[in-house]
């Protein structure tokens, strides 16, 4: 069982405050969507939250079984996605997918295989990212951030540079999210993406 | 150890597919040599100089390719893919490998070029140079690699590295230039096992010391 420990987290920069005091608590099967509005510091809190940019004041845990889980065995349960997340332009689908299981130590090439076909990039697997669309990018992001099967799943604007086909199986993924174990934390800014969370917290109203 | 050695497998993939790096550093030590070939004379050509000639090629060629290892992940902002998979000081050392297999690239290349082209570049001690090399790509490396993971989250890239790095690498290019006197014959006294020792303990002290603060400068 994870479960998330947010304390009285705050984030500034040069001076200037991004948010106040953000406190939650989460774990497995659970979802919280993030809201607010162009620079409430939606992103900021997800960076936090994954352990990307560290709080002025605060600080975040993950626990498994009532044990701390520490930065280096973090990034084996947690998959981020992110419009800047960038992938490696000489590098093909498959050998992102590839890359990405030898450095979280998992073994799985049906799934990223599966994983491939769900996103529509089975055909497109051996062709470097370099020549890939923004669509495209983005499915192979989810690909990349699935094969690892994460507890945690972090997603910054889930829907963003989708069609609607990719919508639908974003929309999917956010609804299978309690049925696969898995605490999924994301960010938006469309009023309809909120349904699929048990929780949500609006950053503006928190300021 | 196997990611960091999947983080060096991913850096030469991309160097292959692109020899940005490669290419560049060709061009660049066959011109040297070239400019130097013909500006100095052959009876011109002593131990000392082309003993000090070859790191001040090694010294240029690795600041055109080297220096690019962490930036080149800032400035394509894919540096956020390999902090999601990878703790800092895994990608530091898998970026300090590829940075050493660089190197010895280069080292090798000039050291054929200086062997063709240059008269008085003739071993009197192959072992020793070889070691030479060896122990100053890692020490070169060393010192680079984490400059270059500073320079990353830096305004003026380019201007910086270069500046920052000789005050730095000064020691590893006089000691490596002693060295490879020692190695062409020039000296007749025998302190290799100072020179080498030092190198030692320069990437030593170095390595460990960015091990411990590799996280600070990845910090937001």
């Amino acid at each position: 069982m994870i479960t998330l420990q947010v304390n009285n987290i705050s984030k500034s920069y040069n001076q200037q405050t991004v948010f106040n005091e953000v406190s939650l608590f989460a774990s497995e099967k659970y979802s919280l969507a993030i809201t607010g509005k162009n620079g409430s510091g939606k992103s900021t809190l997800l960076k936090i939250i994954a352990k990307l940019v560290t709080p002025t004041v605060g600080s975040v845990l993950f626990f498994e079984n009532e044990f701390q889980i520490f930065p280096n065995k973090l990034n084996s349960k947690l998959s981020f996605v992110a419009p800047y997340l960038f992938l490696y332009e000489e590098l093909t689908a498959i050998e992102h997918l590839t890359l990405i299981q030898k450095l979280k130590r998992i073994s799985n090439n049906i799934l990223a295989i599966e994983l491939l076909k769900k996103f529509s990039l089975i055909e497109s697997k051996h062709k470097k990212v370099g020549s890939f669309s923004s669509g495209m990018l983005q499915r192979l992001k989810y690909c990349i951030a699935l094969v690892s099967k994460p507890k945690i799943l972090l997603l910054d604007e889930p829907t963003s540079n989708l069609d609607h086909e990719g919508e639908i199986i974003i929309y999917d993924l956010l609804k299978a999210a309690k049925k696969n174990n898995t605490l999924l934390i994301y960010t938006t800014n469309h009023k309809s993406e909120l349904k699929y969370a048990d929780d949500v917290i609006d950053l503006n109203k928190l300021k | 150890m196997k990611i960091v050695l999947n983080i060096l497998y991913k850096d030469l993939l991309c160097e292959i597919r692109t020899r940005h790096v490669i290419y560049s550093l060709l061009v660049f030590v066959l011109t040297t040599v070239f400019v130097l070939l013909f500006s100095i004379s052959d009876n011109e050509f002593t131990v000392d100089l082309s003993a000090s000639l070859f790191w001040v090629v090694s010294f240029f060629s690795t600041m055109t390719g080297l220096s690019r290892s962490f930036v080149l992940e800032e400035e394509k902002q894919t540096i956020l893919f390999l902090r999601l998979n990878a703790t800092p000081e895994q990608i530091y050392l898998g970026k300090l490998f590829y940075s050493i297999v660089v190197n010895l690239i280069i080292n090798i290349t000039i050291t054929f070029a200086f062997i063709l082209f240059i008269p008085t570049f003739v071993f009197s001690n192959l072992n020793l140079f070889i070691l030479t090399i060896l122990v100053s790509s890692i020490s070169i490396s060393s010192a680079v690699t984490i400059l270059s993971a500073i320079i990353s989250k830096a305004e003026n890239k380019g201007l910086l590295l270069p500046f920052l790095s000789f005050p730095i690498l000064l020691p590893i290019l006089i000691t490596s230039i002693n060295l490879t006197k020692l190695s062409l014959g020039a000296f007749s006294f025998e302190n290799e096992a100072n020179y080498l020792q030092f190198m030692i303990s320069y990437s030593v002290v170095l390595i460990t010391a960015s091990l411990l603060f590799i996280k600070y400068i990845f910090e937001e």
